[in-house]
């Protein structure tokens, strides 16, 4: 009841007056949504119904191409120091994601996965948050196209040269290091703001006698004030109850940790009772005196603790007999460092020039490798599997290095891309790898 | 009688395979297979318009941001949105931003082959989309109504679309638009909710009909459903259509 009152859908008999003010209602109701709502984030093409229409259109911001990229290609920083403002370098790459809302919107900075950085700064390739128990903006993964990564890390590397276990939508890089050792590494995801829409059509119809009711017949009992028709409030009302069962079995995971904690509880005390058994003796601990009869006691200790320095060993009898006493008075005459480098490490990251696509838009992809381990490696391959709403541009891939470029269907029907490069990568050298793919 | 050993044994075997067959009758019996069912959990199709979000459940979860709309229709096809006791101006391909919640009834004119007849189908949000700041009129939800949907109404059917956001893991992997109408057939058996509910995010019910507006005024607000309220949205038009425009004023 409260919800039709709410809506505006009841209609007593009596009367249009009543209609007339809940017609007012909502009217100043859609004012104060209205003006609530604009923030300085919202588009500036919506306009309340009677009032002109604005002389322009609401401006679709351009996402800043950064084709240098802010994030450092050094060794060791991490894409969460995206702070500053140095010059953009020719071999940098830039990172786009998506952005925030209600953080943006407060001034607080963009806010991607785990890293913030300032609201001027285009924001990074992380992945959207789902919505966790606590209550933040959930925004909904599946209006995001992500690619990239490994889940679940499956890909393997076969003994014909075939990286298996790929799932469309991940990218991964397989090397052999100069001790020959294999290894694969997956990329970061880049996701992009792309949702697309399906629907599912169902065709109903009372006929009787050879012949279609018309609807005006039976629409009357499906209007929102229908009568004897069970509202959903009972169905939703049901998730209440399982509200309460979690909250039951919460209580009973508490109550199996409380049984757990006795067994670190049991070694504090019989550790603690042995300090205790000789402080308790000591009257400066139990009376704050310190008694001269007891200063013996503290050597004793004092003792004990400097004869079982490093240098002497322990002194046993054997059967009456005294074993030679031990003195450890080795020393290092000669330090020698033998130093074996590691072995040669790839990191792979995978960038995109656009943080929004509508269907039918190109977006260029940008993957970058760089060896960042301590000797060169050799035989690598970037194998990338696209999703299904990615359709490879033809020609449109180049790469910096001499590579083998390669392309194949996926098990999702996209493309599966890989480059096999020719040459083995020196430490601190990178490939950089470009290709375009059309929103579908 | 005493049993030899070759016989006890036959016997022991013979046992242990009649309890473990009794064993498998029983558990088949017991139903332990959970009940497969095709239903959504909470909804069901036939619910009627705004009862998903008129639940108790979803009062406290009412946002209070616009939701751009756009609609797509046959060539020739208009919509209008009521506004106020009328209707607003029709537009081609209107775009509005509606409420989560609430049920709009909107109006379709210039149906393809029916001169003169109107439809007032009806259009509820269950979700809304999260786009990057600025660019929500850019991520409009595309409500789209084929020829044959409109047809199916005018017959007196009723049509009941529902929209929902696509997995991209599961997307199809064919070109598409957003004014794209072939939707996904299903027969009366099956509920639309929970299928579009495995295939993404539900997002809208679109629900098509041949009720026209009531004659009587006091009936009015309830088959507009208390008239929500909604947010045109001003949408520039094409290049050559503005110039086309600006050469016949100049004439």
């Amino acid at each position: 009841m409260i919800a039709d009152q709410r809506a505006g859908q009841q209609t007593p008999p009596s009367i249009p007056a009543m209609s007339n003010r809940s017609l007012a209602a909502t009217t100043v109701l859609g004012f104060a949504l209205l003006l609530g709502c604009r923030t300085t984030g919202d588009s500036a093409a919506f306009r309340l119904p009677g009032t002109t229409k604005l002389p322009s259109t609401a401006s679709v911001p351009t996402p800043k191409l950064t084709p240098g990229g802010r994030t450092p290609a050094v060794p060791g920083i991490t894409a969460t120091s995206m702070r500053s403002s140095a010059p953009q370098q020719a071999d940098e790459i830039a990172q786009v994601g998506f952005v925030d809302r209600l953080r943006a919107a407060k001034g607080g900075g963009v806010y991607c996965g785990d890293c913030e950085v300032e609201v001027d700064a285009n924001c990074m390739s992380c992945e959207p948050p789902v919505a966790g128990f606590f209550p933040r903006p959930t925004i909904d993964p599946q209006e995001f196209l992500c690619n990239g990564g490994d889940a679940p890390e499956a890909a393997i590397l076969r003994k014909d040269g075939y990286v298996a276990g790929l799932e469309p939508a991940d990218a991964v890089v397989h090397y052999t290091t100069e001790a020959g050792d294999i290894k694969l590494q997956a990329s970061n995801r880049v996701c992009v703001y792309s949702p697309r829409f399906g629907s599912v059509r169902q065709v109903s119809s009372a006929a009787g006698g050879e012949r279609t009711v018309a609807l005006q017949g039976i629409a009357k009992p499906v209007g929102p004030t229908g009568v004897g028709m069970n509202q959903p409030s009972l169905a939703v009302g049901e998730s209440i109850e399982l509200g309460r069962a979690d909250v039951a079995r919460r209580v009973d995971a508490m109550r199996d940790r409380n049984r757990g904690v006795p067994v670190e509880s049991v070694v504090a005390p019989e550790l603690a009772e042995d300090v205790l058994a000789i402080l308790a003796t000591l009257d400066f601990a139990s009376l704050g005196q310190m008694g001269e009869a007891q200063i013996a006691v503290l050597r004793e200790g004092a003792l004990a603790a400097r004869s079982w320095m490093v240098r002497d060993a322990v002194e046993v009898m054997f059967k009456g007999l005294e074993v030679p006493v031990l003195t450890r008075d080795q020393r290092a005459e000669a330090f020698v460092e033998y130093d074996f480098p590691d072995a040669g490490r790839l990191k792979i990251m995978k960038v995109a020039d656009k943080s929004s696509a509508e269907l039918g838009d190109e977006i260029h992809f940008a993957i970058h490798v760089q060896n960042v381990g301590d000797s060169p490696v050799s035989d690598i391959e970037i194998v990338d599997s696209l999703v299904t709403r990615l359709e490879y541009v033809e020609d449109s891939q180049k790469c910096d290095r001499e590579a083998d470029f390669m392309t194949r269907g996926n098990e999702a029907g996209s493309v599966r891309l890989s480059w096999k490069l020719k040459e083995p990568l020196a430490v601190g050298k990178s490939a950089h790898i470009e290709f375009s793919c059309k929103v579908r | 009688m005493r049993l030899t050993k070759p016989s006890f044994r036959v016997l022991c075997t013979a046992t242990v395979i009649f309890m473990s067959f009794m064993h498998s009758v029983q558990a088949q019996q017991s139903g332990t297979t959970p009940v497969r069912t095709d239903r959504h959990p909470l909804y069901h199709t036939s619910l009627p318009p705004g009862a998903i979000w008129n639940s108790p459940a979803a009062y406290s979860m009412q946002p209070t941001s616009f939701q751009p709309v756009k609609f797509y229709g046959p060539k020739g096809t208009e919509f209008s949105m009521p506004n106020g006791g009328a209707m607003s101006q029709s537009e081609k391909n209107l775009m509005a931003g509606l409420l989560v919640g609430p049920v709009y009834r909107f109006r379709v004119t210039g149906i393809p082959f029916s001169p003169g007849v109107e439809l007032y189908p009806t259009i509820e949000l269950l979700g809304r989309l999260h786009p990057p700041p600025g660019q929500e009129t850019r991520f409009p939800i595309p409500v789209t109504i084929s020829e044959s949907d409109l047809q199916n109404a005018m017959e007196g059917s009723l049509v009941t679309r529902v929209i929902y956001l696509e997995d991209p893991q599961s997307a199809a992997p064919l070109a598409k638009t957003n004014d794209d109408a072939t939707p996904i057939d299903l027969t009366p058996k099956q509920d639309a909710l929970a299928t579009a509910d495995s295939l993404g995010r539900p997002i809208a019910i679109l629900r098509i009909g041949s009720l026209a507006p009531p004659r009587n005024p006091a009936l009015t607000p309830q088959f507009y459903f208390g008239y929500p309220a909604w947010a045109p949205i001003y949408q520039t038009p094409p290049a050559s259509t503005a110039i086309e425009n600006n050469t016949a004023q100049a004439r």
